[in-house]
């Protein structure tokens, strides 16, 4: 190896370690610190424990926000899931007619900026007359994780033979216990996958969340709303909890993503 | 169509008129992709549909099963008319050339799935698909998925799903074409075998010749969305009536013919003339006779309905069992035939150029149209 070539491997090995500092360095300080008490004078390495772990329960206000993002995830993943997954088996099984149009129509909120959307759904919120609520949130969701959630449902039912349909029907089968039995089943690592990964886009939604949110706020919001206040350490310690439930989350999905195109 | 069961329409054939397929055509826009199609199918009959890619023959498969709604035409079963019949109200199942079994269930619920749609009890369906697996062999595989078993074993599992519901009409579409050769040779078979012993109505649709042959009562031959020919194997074998059948099943002699006028109509080939039975071809024709129709014999020897001709030998060729000949039909004619005889009848043998003697049956020759 020349000198030049262990140079190049030296800088290209220090790039590699800085974007990774820079990408989890942040996160990692906060979860470290998050075991610490933190005076003026920086950071108390003696008090090294679990007592903001502890203290997460007095405070209520930021429970509550979490629970809101729980709450409204699970709604979003639900009823996006419902939705996509009609309009999929409809566009593999029904007369297709107007699907260009219509995958357009789904994908559009994904790829428009959030503040568009957001301003957009809080207009049309308001002609409406629906107040801002964790409802109004919970649709903001849906419209942005629709798409993530079709994309993936459909391209499992794309590979789904059509053979697999009709010779559920020849044996004696109609369209729904069609779908029930033989489709839904197929599916299934599918709608596990896109519905992980849409939860995870759904938690930390902040800018859609923020033009649409009412009274009761969001995990991200609440925090955003605490950052003039200043944060109390206790909040690291919620950051940390997120963090490795994200973390798992996002490698069960990766997993399951693993498999399902494994099987197509 | 309602009344006394009528015979199957082809060729002396005994089974039951069980379906009528009346006039029944495909067109997408304006592309004809089958020309109108007038065909019944006996009641526990092999009928094999034989054709080229794009012949039409997979067409009429899917309309049978009700996949694909014919343009025009009605299908009858036993005289009702099922044209507009939903797919799974029809009492038929159909084995998919990709076998189609559900990857997400065993063989015994792939099996047990259309008797559990019909909300059959589960001991009925249990004691069924245990009987229809003991049948294609399987009953030690039951518990597998359709992913652990080998093309074959996925071949009989399709197989068996399509006859437990004991339907009227199994459709078979390819269900060989992704085996190997010998894999192929015995589940035909394994396929007569059972057609036979279930007494169930199977459509089978190949390409291959030679399975149409030896498995079917009848065959459908088509080709580029036309009904060539529909007979028995001997039938289509021996008395092709178009070229195209005459070349599509092994070797075959075909020969210029033309159609000689007068108050008897005849045949005019360079097999000399002969009576034309049925219709007369239009315009320009041409008879066939296979290779093997031809034996040696002197012209003092034929028998009534036999013909003779004395030609030159060209060529010939030891293949074992038979011998094939190439034989030029007279001194100058720009025609010759293939003639292939059991080696033994060739005794001492003919030498190149030399005179032989040719002797066949007036009914082995057919006349083609066009």
């Amino acid at each position: 190896m020349t000198a030049a070539e262990r140079i190049t491997i030296t800088l290209l090995w220090a790039v590699g370690a800085l974007v990774f500092v820079m990408l989890y360095g942040p996160a990692f300080m906060v979860v470290v610190l998050s075991f610490f008490d933190i005076s003026r004078d920086g950071i108390d390495w003696g008090s090294f424990g679990f007592q903001w772990y502890a203290r997460l329960g007095d405070n209520p206000q930021m429970l509550a926000a979490l629970g809101n993002t729980l709450l409204v995830g699970a709604c979003a993943v639900v009823l996006a899931t419902a939705l996509a997954l009609g309009l999929a088996y409809y566009m593999k099984t029904g007369i297709r007619r107007g699907r260009p149009l219509l995958e357009f129509v789904i994908f559009l909120p994904f790829v428009l900026p959030a503040i568009i959307t957001g301003i957009s759904l809080l207009v049309a919120f308001r002609e409406l007359g629906l107040e801002r609520s964790l409802i109004t949130v919970t649709i903001g969701h849906v419209v942005l994780i629709l798409a993530i959630i079709y994309r993936m449902v459909m391209i499992r039912l794309e590979s789904l033979e059509d053979s697999q349909i009709e010779a559920s029907l020849d044996l004696g089968a109609n369209g729904w216990q069609t779908f029930l039995h033989v489709v839904l089943p197929q599916l299934r690592s599918a709608l596990v996958t896109s519905g992980l990964l849409a939860f995870t886009l759904s938690f930390d939604e902040t800018l859609v969340t923020f033009f649409l949110v009412g009274g009761e706020p969001t995990l991200p919001i609440r925090l955003w709303a605490m950052m003039r206040v200043g944060f109390t350490p206790e909040v690291n310690a919620l950051v940390s909890i997120v963090l490795l439930v994200t973390i798992t989350l996002a490698v069960l999905g990766a997993m399951s993503l693993k498999e399902t195109m494994a099987r197509r | 169509m309602i009344g006394a069961p009528s015979t199957g329409a082809d060729a002396g054939m005994s089974f039951r008129n069980l379906i009528h397929l009346a006039g029944v055509g495909k067109s997408y826009g304006a592309v004809n992709v089958l020309k109108p199609v007038d065909l019944t199918i006996g009641d526990g009959e092999f009928l094999t549909i034989l054709g080229p890619s794009g012949s039409g023959k997979t067409t009429i498969l899917r309309m049978l099963g009700g996949f694909t709604p014919p343009s025009t035409g009605r299908i009858l079963l036993d005289g009702v008319d099922i044209t507009d019949m939903p797919i799974f109200e029809r009492p038929f199942n159909t084995v998919f050339q990709d076998y189609a079994l559900f990857p997400h269930m065993s063989v015994a619920k792939n099996v047990g799935y259309g008797l559990k749609m019909r909300r059959r009890p589960r001991a009925e369906i249990d004691a069924k698909v245990a009987d229809v697996l003991a049948m294609v062999e399987l009953s030690d595989k039951a518990g597998r998925y359709p992913a652990e078993l080998s093309g074959g074993q996925r071949q009989r599992v399709a197989l068996a799903r399509a006859i437990v519901c004991e339907p009227k009409v199994v459709l078979l579409d390819e269900p060989l074409g992704a085996l190997d050769a010998e894999l192929r040779r015995s589940m035909q078979d394994f396929l007569k075998a059972l057609q036979r012993r279930i007494r169930t109505t199977f459509v089978f649709i190949t390409h291959d010749q030679e399975e149409a042959i030896s498995m079917s009562d009848r065959i459908v031959v088509m080709d580029h969305g036309k009904v060539e020919q529909v007979g028995t194997p001997k039938d289509i074998y021996y008395r092709p009536q178009s070229e195209f059948v005459a070349k599509f099943f092994g070797e075959n002699n075909i020969l210029p013919a033309r159609l000689t006028a007068g108050a008897d109509p005849a045949i005019e080939s360079p097999l000399g003339g002969h009576a034309l039975h049925g219709a007369a071809p239009a315009g320009t024709c041409s008879v066939a006779i296979r290779p093997e129709s031809f034996s040696l014999g002197e012209a003092a020897n034929t028998a009534a309905g036999q013909r003779s001709m004395v030609g030159r030998l060209e060529s010939l060729t030891f293949l074992g069992a038979t011998t094939q000949l190439v034989v030029r039909l007279g001194d100058g004619s720009p025609h010759t035939v293939k003639v292939r005889l059991p080696t033994p009848d060739l005794g001492e043998g003919v030498g190149i150029g030399e005179a032989v003697s040719l002797r066949w049956s007036t009914a082995d020759v057919s006349v083609l149209n066009a």
